[in-house]
C-alpha cells in the first residue's frame, strides 16, 4: 500500500524533525522516517551553536561572535550558506545571525511546554559543567540544566551530589576536577562538597543506571526520597547550589526540579552526561512529540532503502521494516540521515559514500573525497584542536540546501538535505552539532514547504 | 583424506568444543553485531530493564555484546537471556538496527542444544506438549466440550455462529494460531464471521497446527523448523494465495518463515488484510448510513510488539482507521499503546514476576484513560493485559480487535 505525502522527511533525529514540524507548520502531510534513533537521542541534551573557531583553544565569547567569524573565515559553512543573498556569495553576518537565532527562539519556544524546555540564546555562553567536573560552552541547554546565578557563584557553595551504586559519576572526583579546571578569579565558587545519596529504585546499591534514577524521581515516592536525603546535606554543607548527574526525571523532569528547589532551598541543575543520558532522550522524546501534535507523523521503525528518481524528481521512495516493504509517494523530500552514527554516510575500504543515494560527498573545503579511505582522513593525535577531517566530510549542497552532483547542480528539483550529513563544517572541533541540524533543517523544512507550494524563488 | 571426511572430522571438532555453526539465514542478525557502537541508547528504552532494572536484566546492549565471546561460553549468559521478551524495542531505537531479538533466540537455541540443564522447567514442558501435538497449548480432551466452551464464549458475545469452512480452491488461508485455536476461541469465530461478511474465499487447515513461534523462542529451532515445513506443506497443498491471521506472534512468524522459505506466498494480519486487500471503502460501508448505530464506548488501544515492530507500524494505524468507522467507538490513547505488554519471549512462563512488571506502566496507563475497552489485534497481548488489569482492580474490558470489528457488524436475520 502507497502513503502519499506533501513532505517526507527521511531521518528523525534534530535536523530532521525540525524539518517535519516547520513543514507541519506550513499546513504539509508530513511523514518523517526514523529508522532508529541516532545522534540526537545520544547526545548530552545542550544545544551548542558555535563554541569554537577549528583550531582554536578559547572559545568565542558567544554564538553571536562565532557566527560572525565563521561568515568571514569559512563562507562555504552550512550556518554561512544562511547568509548569502539570492545571488549566492558573500554571506551577510547580521541575515546568519537573524536566522540562526531566529531557528533557536522558534525552537524555544515549540519547547516550552516540554519536559526538555530550553534556556539561552545566542548572545551568551552558557559554561555547562559535566558529570567529569569540566566545563564545556554551549548556547542552550534545557531548564534542569541551567542554575539560575552561576555566572557568578563566586560566593557561592557548590555540592556535588551523587548516588550510591549508580557507577557513571562520582561527586567527589568531579568537584575536585571542577576546582582544578577554574582558575582563582575565574567564576569560581567559595567552596565546594560531595555527598552520595542512598535512593534506591530496585532495592539493590550497585549496577544502577542513570535512567533508572530518573525513572524513580518521576515517581511520587522516589522524588520524596531523593528530597529528603539532598534536604540534609543541603543544611549540613551550606550549599547554594545542587550539581546533581542528569536523572532529574525523562517525564517530570522540570516539576521535580521545582520541587526539589523548594524543598531545599538551594539550586538545583544536571550535569551534562556521556551517552547514553536522561536529557538525549529528553529532547528526542520531545521533538517527536511536538511534531506529532502538530500534526506530522513520524513512522518509527521504516528505513528508506531506496530511491526512484525520474528525470531530476524524486518520484517514490522505498521503505523498509523488518518484514514489509512500502512505497511513499511525496512532493518534496528533505534528507537528513545523519553522519556515521544515523547512518547517512558510510565509510570503509572502498571510501567515503553516502548510503541512500550514492550521493557526492566532500570535505570542509568542498573537495571530492571519490575513494579515500577514512584512515586517510585522520590525524595522528586522538583529541586535538583542529580535529579529524573525517568529521567534516558530507553531501555536497547548494545555497537552497539542494544535494548537488560534482557539476554542481541539484540532483533533483524536490530534494533538500539538513544535518550532520552536510558537509563544510567539522561540528566536533566547532562544538555546533545540534546547532548546524537545528538551523539546516529549519532552512530544509522552509524551502521544501515553499517548493511544495510553488512559491520557492 | 578425501572432503568429505576433511568435513566430517571438521563437524566433529566443532562437537566437541560445543561449538554449533550458524545457518545461512541466522548470518545477517549475527552480522548485525558488527555494527554495534556500544551507545547503550537502548538500555534506556528496554521495558524489561525499565520494569526490574539493569541488575536484574542487564539489557540489550550486554545481550548485543555476549555475541563476542567464544561460542561455547553462550550457556553464562543463560540467567539473563531468558528474561527478554522479544518485543524488538531495541532494534527499533538502535542507529545500527542491531537485531539483538534474533540474536536472543540463536543464544537461546545455543544453550538448548549444549546445555539444556539450563533452559528453564516450563519451557521445556511446553516443548513437550508441543513434540506431541504440535500445539502451543494442550488441547482439549473431548471435542464436545471444547464446542460448547466456544458456543458459550460466542453467545456471551452476541456473535453469530460460522461453521468452519474448509475447501479447496479457496484464494485465502485463515490460519487462527494456537491462542485462538485452543483457549481464545471467540477470536477465531470472530475472523470467520468478518472474512465472510466480506466475502473472502477463504478457507481454514482440517487440523491446526503450530507456527513454531513458541518453540523458536524457547531455542528449540529443530522443532520450529520442521513445525515451519509441515505448515508448508500444507500451503502447498492447498494452492492458496494469501494467508490471514488474527494473531500478531503468527503475523510476524509466518511472515518471517514464508520469506526464508520461499512460500511464495504474502501473510497478512486480519486488519491488514481488510485495509489492503478488502479496502477500506468496502470494509466501512456496513458501519455507514441509517440504522447504524452501536451505543458509545470508548476505548483505548495496545500495539502488539510483533505487529509494531517485528512487522510494521502500518498495520495498528489500520487497525485506528477501522475503529474510527465504527460509529460511538471514541479512541482515546494511554500513551503506551507500544510498549510491550510483558507477554512476549516465553518470559510468563518461567519468570511470571518480569513480565507482570513489564506491563505495570501499561496497566496505569490503561486505566488512567478511564476507556470502557481496550482493544489489540492479538489475542495473547489480550490475555496478559486482561488479567493484569484485572488484579489491579480496574474496570476496562479487554477485548480482541477481530471480536470488536465483528461484534459490529450487522448480522443477518
Amino acid at each position: 500500500m502507497d502513503i502519499k505525502a506533501d513532505l517526507l522527511v527521511i531521518g528523525g533525529g534534530m535536523a530532521g524533525l525540525v524539518a517535519g514540524m516547520v513543514g507541519a507548520e506550513a499546513g504539509l502531510k508530513v511523514v518523517v522516517l526514523r529508522k532508529g534513533q541516532g545522534a540526537t537521542a545520544i547526545s548530552s541534551g545542550a544545544v551548542d551553536i558555535i563554541s569554537y573557531l577549528p583550531g582554536a583553544d578559547t572559545p568565542f565569547a558567544n554564538a553571536i561572535e562565532g557566527l560572525h567569524v565563521l561568515s568571514e573565515v569559512y563562507p562555504l559553512h552550512p550556518y554561512s550558506v544562511l547568509g548569502y543573498s539570492d545571488e549566492g556569495l558573500p554571506s551577510d553576518a547580521e541575515r546568519v545571525v537573524a536566522r540562526v537565532g531566529e531557528s533557536a527562539n522558534w525552537l524555544k519556544e515549540k519547547l516550552s511546554g516540554t519536559p526538555s524546555a530550553l534556556v539561552g540564546d545566542l548572545s551568551r555562553s552558557i559554561q555547562a559543567v559535566t558529570m567529569l567536573g569540566s566545563s564545556k560552552p554551549t548556547s542552550l541547554v534545557q531548564e534542569t540544566m541551567f542554575a539560575e546565578g552561576s555566572d557568578d557563584w563566586h560566593d557561592g557553595v557548590v555540592l556535588f551530589a551523587g548516588f550510591r551504586g549508580f557507577p557513571d559519576f562520582n561527586p567527589s572526583m568531579a568537584g575536585k576536577a571542577f576546582l582544578d579546571s577554574r582558575l582563582q578569579g575565574d567564576n569560581r565558587p567559595r567552596r565546594i562538597a560531595n555527598c552520595t545519596l542512598e535512593a534506591l529504585p530496585f532495592d539493590t546499591p550497585y549496577n544502577i543506571s542513570s535512567f533508572e534514577i530518573a525513572r524513580y524521581a518521576d515517581r511520587e515516592d522516589g522524588l520524596l526520597r531523593v528530597a529528603k536525603l539532598l534536604r540534609e546535606h543541603v543544611k549540613s554543607t551550606g550549599a547554594d547550589f545542587v550539581a546533581l548527574p542528569p536523572v532529574l526525571g525523562l517525564r517530570r523532569a522540570r516539576a521535580n526540579k521545582a520541587e526539589l528547589e523548594e524543598k531545599t532551598g538551594a539550586v538545583i541543575f544536571e550535569l551534562l552526561a556521556f551517552p547514553p543520558s536522561v536529557p538525549g532522550l529528553r529532547l528526542q522524546t520531545a521533538l517527536e512529540s511536538t511534531l506529532n501534535n502538530e500534526g506530522g507523523r513520524v513512522l518509527i521503525g521504516h528505513e528508506a532503502v531506496s530511491i526512484d528518481k525520474r528525470e531530476e524528481h524524486i518520484h517514490s521512495v522505498k521503505v523498509k521494516t523488518p518484514r514489509r516493504t512500502l512505497n511513499i509517494i511525496p512532493s518534496a523530500v528533505v534528507l537528513a540521515s545523519g553522519k556515521f552514527i544515523g547512518g547517512g554516510l558510510r565509510g570503509d575500504e572502498r571510501g567515503i559514500s553516502e548510503t541512500l543515494m550514492g550521493l557526492t560527498v566532500v570535505d570542509v573545503d568542498s573537495f571530492q573525497t571519490k575513494g579515500m579511505r577514512p584512515q586517510r582522513l585522520t590525524n595522528v593525535m586522538a583529541l586535538n584542536s583542529e580535529g579529524h577531517p573525517l568529521f567534516g566530510l558530507g553531501i555536497a549542497f547548494d545555497s537552497r540546501f539542494r544535494p548537488v552532483g560534482p557539476d554542481g547542480q541539484p540532483v533533483a528539483d524536490n530534494m533538500f538535505a539538513a544535518g550532520s550529513m552536510l558537509s563544510r563544517y567539522n561540528y566536533l572541533t566547532e562544538k555546533s552539532g545540534l546547532g548546524v541540524a537545528l538551523s539546516t533543517g529549519y532552512a530544509a523544512g522552509t524551502n521544501a514547504a515553499d517548493y511544495v507550494k510553488g512559491v520557492l524563488s | 583424506m578425501s572432503d568429505d571426511q576433511a568435513i566430517q572430522a571438521v563437524r566433529a571438532t566443532l562437537k566437541a568444543e560445543r561449538i554449533q555453526p550458524f545457518k545461512g539465514d541466522e548470518l545477517e542478525a549475527v552480522r548485525s553485531v558488527e555494527s554495534c557502537i556500544n551507545c547503550g541508547l537502548c538500555i534506556g528504552h528496554c521495558p524489561v530493564v525499565r520494569g526490574v532494572g539493569v541488575e536484574r536484566f542487564s539489557g540489550p546492549r550486554s545481550i548485543a555484546l555476549e555475541l563476542s565471546r567464544s561460542p561455547p561460553e553462550f550457556w553464562a549468559t543463560a540467567d539473563k537471556v531468558y528474561l527478554c521478551t522479544g518485543c524488538g524495542t531495541c532494534r527499533e531505537v538502535c542507529p545500527k538496527k542491531v537485531n539483538v531479538p534474533e540474536i536472543v533466540n540463536l543464544i537461546r537455541a545455543r544453550i538448548f542444544q549444549q546445555r539444556p540443564d539450563l533452559v528453564p522447567k516450563p519451557l521445556l514442558d511446553v516443548r513437550d506438549i508441543i513434540v506431541k501435538h504440535s500445539l502451543a497449548f494442550e488441547p482439549w480432551e473431548d471435542p464436545q466440550e471444547k464446542a460448547e466452551s466456544r458456543d458459550t464464549r460466542v453467545k456471551a458475545l452476541g456473535l453469530p455462529s460460522v461453521p468452519d469452512r474448509i475447501v479447496t480452491g479457496a484464494d485465502v488461508l485463515f490460519y487462527p494460531g494456537c491462542q485462538a485455536e485452543e483457549r481464545a476461541q471467540e477470536v477465531k469465530e470472530a475472523a470467520k464471521y468478518i472474512l465472510s461478511y466480506y466475502g473472502v474465499n477463504y478457507t481454514m487447515l482440517n487440523r491446526l497446527t503450530c507456527c513454531g513461534l513458541p518453540s523458536k523462542l524457547m531455542g528449540d529451532d529443530e522443532t520450529a523448523r520442521s513445525l515451519a515445513g509441515v505448515l508448508h506443506d500444507k500451503v502447498k497443498s492447498l494452492a492458496v494465495k494469501k494467508i490471514v491471521t488474527t494473531c500478531a506472534g503468527c503475523t510476524s512468524n509466518l511472515s518471517d518463515i514464508s520469506t526464508r522459505d520461499g512460500w511464495g506466498v504474502p501473510v497478512y494480519h486480519l486488519v491488514e488484510f481488510l485495509a489492503e486487500q478488502v479496502g477500506f471503502d468496502k470494509v466501512s460501508r456496513p458501519f455507514k448510513g441509517r440504522g447504524r448505530f452501536s451505543p458509545p464506548v470508548k476505548v483505548t488501544v495496545h500495539d502488539p510488539c510483533h505487529l509494531i515492530r517485528h512487522t510494521s507500524r502500518q498495520i495498528v494505524e489500520h487497525g485506528r482507521t477501522i475503529l474510527n468507522f465504527i460509529p460511538g467507538v471514541a479512541v482515546e490513547e494511554s500513551g503506551l499503546a507500544d510498549s510491550c505488554c510483558g507477554g512476549g519471549g516465553m518470559v510468563g512462563y518461567h519468570s511470571r514476576d518480569v513480565a507482570d512488571a513489564v506491563v505495570r506502566d501499561n496497566i496505569a496507563a490503561i486505566s488512567a484513560t478511564e476507556a470502557d475497552t481496550l482493544v489489540a489485534p492479538c489475542p495473547l497481548c489480550t490475555a496478559q493485559i486482561e488479567s493484569n488489569l484485572f488484579r489491579s482492580g480496574s474496570t476496562t474490558e479487554v477485548e480482541d480487535l477481530s471480536v470488536f470489528i465483528a461484534r459490529r457488524l450487522p448480522q443477518k436475520r
